[in-house]
C-alpha cells in the first residue's frame, strides 16, 4: 500500500527529498563547516599602500580607504569565532599562518582610481 | 559571522534606513498571495489545482520572506546559507506555474512523463545550488553574495523561467483554440496573470541582480518591482473566482480581495513621511473599507440568489423526472386496464349483435331499441379503449409500423365510403374528390393510415352538426407530397386552438356546446402516427362557425 502511494506520488516525494538534501547540504557547507570564501574591505593606509576609495557623498567628507581581502570563511571563524568583528585582529588582514588568504591593494589601471600618498608629488596614481 | 556595517534587525524583518519600497513591495504581495492561496486551498483541500495555487503562494512567500530577512538583517552566515534558495525557489516557481497551467486548462493531473521532465528541470538547481557552482562565497562588506554567484546555475534557473513562460504560452494557445467562449475568457485572464508574474519576477530580478553584481547599481533594490507581478497574478485569480466562480469560493474571494486591497493601501503607511500624506492615506483606507464592505455584501447577496436559483433548478429537474415516471405509470395502468376491459366488451358487442340479428329469437321493438343502445355504447367504448391503448403504446414506444407501398387516394376513398353511412345517420353528406398528378402511392403502414383517416373523419362528423364533409385527395409532385384534406362545415375554431387540439385529452373550447362525446385522443393519436411515418397532420379553420380542414400529409413514393 505504501509502495503504491509512493509510486503515485513519486514526483512529490522526490521533490521533497531533493529539497531536504539541498537544505541539509547548504546548512553543512555554510553553517557547519564554513566551506566558502568571504570577501571584505579592510582599512588601507594610503601613505603606505595604494588604496581604493569609498565615499558616502559627492564631496567625500568622510573618505574610506580600503583594500580587498579574500579568505576562507572557516579560517576567519577559527580566528574570530564569536568575537566582535572590530575586536578581532583577523578582521584587519591575513594572519601569518592563515592559508588561502589574499589582500588585494589597488593597482592603477584605466578602470580603477587608486589613492596613494606615499609619493609627495602626487596624491593619485 | 556578522555583516559588521549593518545593524541587527528588530523582529527579524525590521531595520532602519531600508529602501522605502521594501515593505510596500514585499509584505502586501506576500499577504495577497497567502490570502488567496489559503482561501482557495481550504475551500477544497483535495483539489490539485487548489493545492498548486497554494504551493505557488507559499513558494513565492518563502522567497519574499528570505529576501526581507537578507535586506533587513546582518547575519552573514545565515545569509550565505539562505542564498542558494533564491535560485531554488525561483526554479520551483517556474515549474509550479507550468504545472498549475496544465491542471487549470485540462482539469486533470499531468502525466508521469511530464512530471519526470519537471524533476529533470529542477535537478541541477536542487543538486548544485549549494555548491561552488551555485554560490562560492559571501561579501561581508555589502552583506550579499552577488559577486560569488555562479553564472552557470544563475543562468540556468533564469532560463527555466523563460522556458516556463514559453511552455505556458503554448499550453494556453492550444487550450484557447479548443475552448468554449466562457473558458476562453478564463484562459485569457489566467494566462495574462501568470505570464506577467513570471515575466516580471524572473526577468526583472535577473537583470537587476546581474547589473548589481557588475557594479552598475549600488544595491538590488530595483528588484522590488518584480514582486508586484504576484499581486497582479492574484488579482487575476480573484477576478476568475468572483466572475466565473473558478474555485467555487466567490464569496470568500471577494472578502480576500477587499482585505488585499486594504493591506495594499495600509502598506502606504510604511513610507508616508508627512502629515498630509498620512491623512490622505487614512482617508483612502477609510473609503476603501466602506466600498469594500458594500462590494462584499453585494457579492454575497448575488451568490445567495444564484445558489437559490440553482437549488430551484435542481428541484425542478427532480420534479420533472418524477412527473415522467408518473406519466409512464399512468400509461401502464391505462394499458392494463384497457386490456382487462376489452375482453368482456367484445362479448357484450358480440351478444348484442347476435340479439339484433335474431339469433335468440325475434325481439320486441322496445327490447330491440335497448339492445341497439347497448351495441352503440359498447362500440363507442371499444373505440375509446382502442384510443387509450394506442396512446399507451405510443408513449411506451411499443407501436409497430409495417411500411408497405399502397395507393393513399384509393384508401382515402374507401374510408370515405365506410364513414358515409354513419354520417348520413346524422344528416351529413360525405363526398370524395381527387386532383392527382401522380398515382398517389405512399410508403406507410396501411392500417395506421386508415386509422388516421378514420379518426380525422370521425372528428369532423362529431363536430359538424349539419352540412357536408368533403374528403379531397391531391398531391404536389414538386414537394413529393400526398395530401388528404377532410373539409367540414362544422363548428370551426379559433386560430390559437389549431395546435392545442392535437394535445393529449384536448378538445376544442367550443366542443361542449355541440354535446358530443369524445376522449380527446383521436387527433393526438393521428398526429403521432403520421409523424412516425414521416408525415404530418395539421388543422386549419377560418374561425368559429366557419368549419375546419384537417390535412393528412405523407411523402409520395416516387
Amino acid at each position: 500500500m505504501f509502495l503504491s502511494y509512493l509510486q503515485k506520488n513519486f514526483f512529490w516525494f522526490t521533490l521533497v527529498l531533493l529539497t531536504i538534501f539541498a537544505t541539509g547540504a547548504s546548512y553543512v557547507k555554510f553553517v557547519s563547516i564554513h566551506d566558502y570564501t568571504i570577501y571584505d574591505e579592510i582599512e588601507c593606509d594610503p601613505y603606505t599602500a595604494s588604496c581604493f576609495l569609498y565615499c558616502e557623498d559627492e564631496e567625500c567628507t568622510e573618505p574610506f580607504y580600503y583594500a580587498e581581502i579574500i579568505r576562507q570563511a572557516n579560517n576567519y571563524v577559527a580566528y574570530c569565532g564569536s568575537t566582535d568583528y572590530f575586536d578581532c585582529d583577523a578582521s584587519y588582514g591575513c594572519m601569518e599562518e592563515e592559508s588561502e588568504c589574499e589582500v588585494t591593494f589597488c593597482e592603477s589601471s584605466p578602470e580603477s582610481e587608486c589613492y596613494s600618498f606615499s609619493d609627495i608629488n602626487s596624491n593619485q596614481n | 559571522m556578522l555583516c559588521y556595517l549593518y545593524e541587527a534587525p528588530k523582529y527579524l524583518f525590521f531595520a532602519q534606513d531600508l529602501p522605502d519600497l521594501l515593505y510596500y513591495s514585499h509584505i502586501p504581495s506576500a499577504i495577497v498571495a497567502l490570502l488567496i492561496g489559503f482561501i482557495v486551498f481550504f475551500k477544497s483541500p483535495k483539489a490539485l489545482l487548489n493545492r498548486l495555487l497554494l504551493l505557488i503562494s507559499l513558494t513565492f512567500t518563502s522567497w519574499v520572506a528570505l529576501s526581507l530577512l537578507v535586506w533587513a538583517g546582518n547575519n552573514a552566515t545565515l545569509f550565505a546559507f539562505i542564498w542558494p534558495f533564491f535560485g531554488i525557489l525561483a526554479a520551483l516557481l517556474s515549474v509550479f506555474c507550468i504545472y498549475f497551467t496544465y491542471v487549470f486548462v485540462r482539469k486533470q493531473d499531468v502525466s508521469a512523463s511530464i512530471k519526470g521532465i519537471f524533476l529533470l528541470m529542477l535537478l541541477p538547481v536542487l543538486l548544485f545550488s549549494h555548491t561552488d557552482i551555485g554560490v562560492s562565497g559571501f561579501n561581508i562588506s555589502y552583506c550579499d553574495a552577488f559577486m560569488f554567484e555562479g553564472m552557470l546555475i544563475k543562468n540556468y534557473y533564469n532560463a527555466l523561467g523563460f522556458i516556463a513562460m514559453s511552455w505556458i504560452l503554448v499550453i494556453l494557445i492550444r487550450a484557447y483554440r479548443k475552448a468554449e467562449s466562457e473558458m476562453k475568457t478564463q484562459i485569457l485572464l489566467m494566462g495574462i496573470g501568470i505570464e506577467f508574474f513570471l515575466l516580471s519576477f524572473i526577468s526583472v530580478i535577473y537583470i537587476v541582480t546581474q547589473l548589481t553584481a557588475l557594479g552598475y547599481f549600488e544595491n538590488s533594490s530595483l528588484e522590488f518591482y518584480a514582486l508586484f507581478g504576484m499581486t497582479f497574478f492574484m488579482m487575476m485569480m480573484g477576478v476568475l473566482i468572483v466572475r466565473f466562480n473558478t474555485f467555487n469560493i466567490a464569496a470568500h474571494a471577494s472578502q480576500g480581495l477587499v482585505i488585499s486591497l486594504l493591506v495594499l493601501v495600509g502598506s502606504q503607511f510604511t513610507f508616508t513621511t508627512t502629515v498630509t500624506s498620512t491623512i490622505l492615506t487614512s482617508v483612502t483606507l477609510l473609503l476603501t473599507t466602506i466600498a469594500g464592505l458594500i462590494i462584499v455584501r453585494s457579492v454575497k447577496r448575488e451568490i445567495r440568489q444564484r445558489e437559490e436559483i440553482e437549488q430551484l433548478a435542481v428541484k425542478l429537474k427532480k420534479a420533472n423526472v418524477r412527473l415522467k415516471e408518473l406519466d409512464q405509470m399512468k400509461s401502464e395502468f391505462v394499458s392494463i386496464a384497457s386490456h382487462q376491459l376489452r375482453s368482456p366488451l367484445t362479448s357484450i358487442r358480440g351478444y348484442a349483435s347476435m340479439l339484433l340479428e335474431g339469433s335468440y329469437g325475434k325481439l320486441s321493438e322496445k327490447a330491440n331499441s335497448a339492445v341497439e343502445r347497448i351495441s352503440e355504447s359498447s362500440t363507442y367504448m371499444a373505440s375509446s379503449i382502442e384510443d387509450y391503448l394506442n396512446v399507451s403504446r405510443i408513449e411506451a414506444g411499443n407501436m409497430k409500423y409495417e411500411l408497405t407501398d399502397f395507393n393513399l387516394r384509393d384508401e382515402a376513398e374507401h374510408v370515405a365510403d365506410d364513414k358515409r353511412q354513419e354520417a348520413m345517420k346524422k344528416g351529413l353528406l360525405v363526398t370524395f374528390k381527387s386532383d392527382m398528378d401522380k398515382h398517389g402511392i405512399v410508403n406507410a403502414d396501411i392500417g395506421k393510415t386508415r386509422q388516421i383517416l378514420h379518426n380525422l373523419i370521425n372528428n369532423s362528423i362529431k363536430y359538424t352538426p349539419r352540412g357536408t364533409i368533403t374528403i379531397f385527395a391531391h398531391d404536389d409532385k414538386k414537394k413529393k407530397k400526398m395530401y388528404v384534406d377532410i373539409i367540414d362545415s362544422g363548428i370551426g375554431m379559433k386560430a390559437d386552438e389549431l395546435d392545442d387540439i392535437f394535445g393529449k385529452f384536448e378538445r376544442a373550447h367550443n366542443a361542449n356546446e355541440t354535446n358530443v362525446t369524445g376522449t380527446g385522443l383521436g387527433l393526438f393519436v393521428a398526429r403521432k402516427m403520421a409523424r412516425e411515418m414521416k408525415g404530418e397532420v395539421t388543422a386549419h379553420s377560418d374561425g368559429v362557425g366557419h368549419g375546419s380542414t384537417f390535412r393528412l400529409e405523407l411523402p409520395l413514393h416516387m
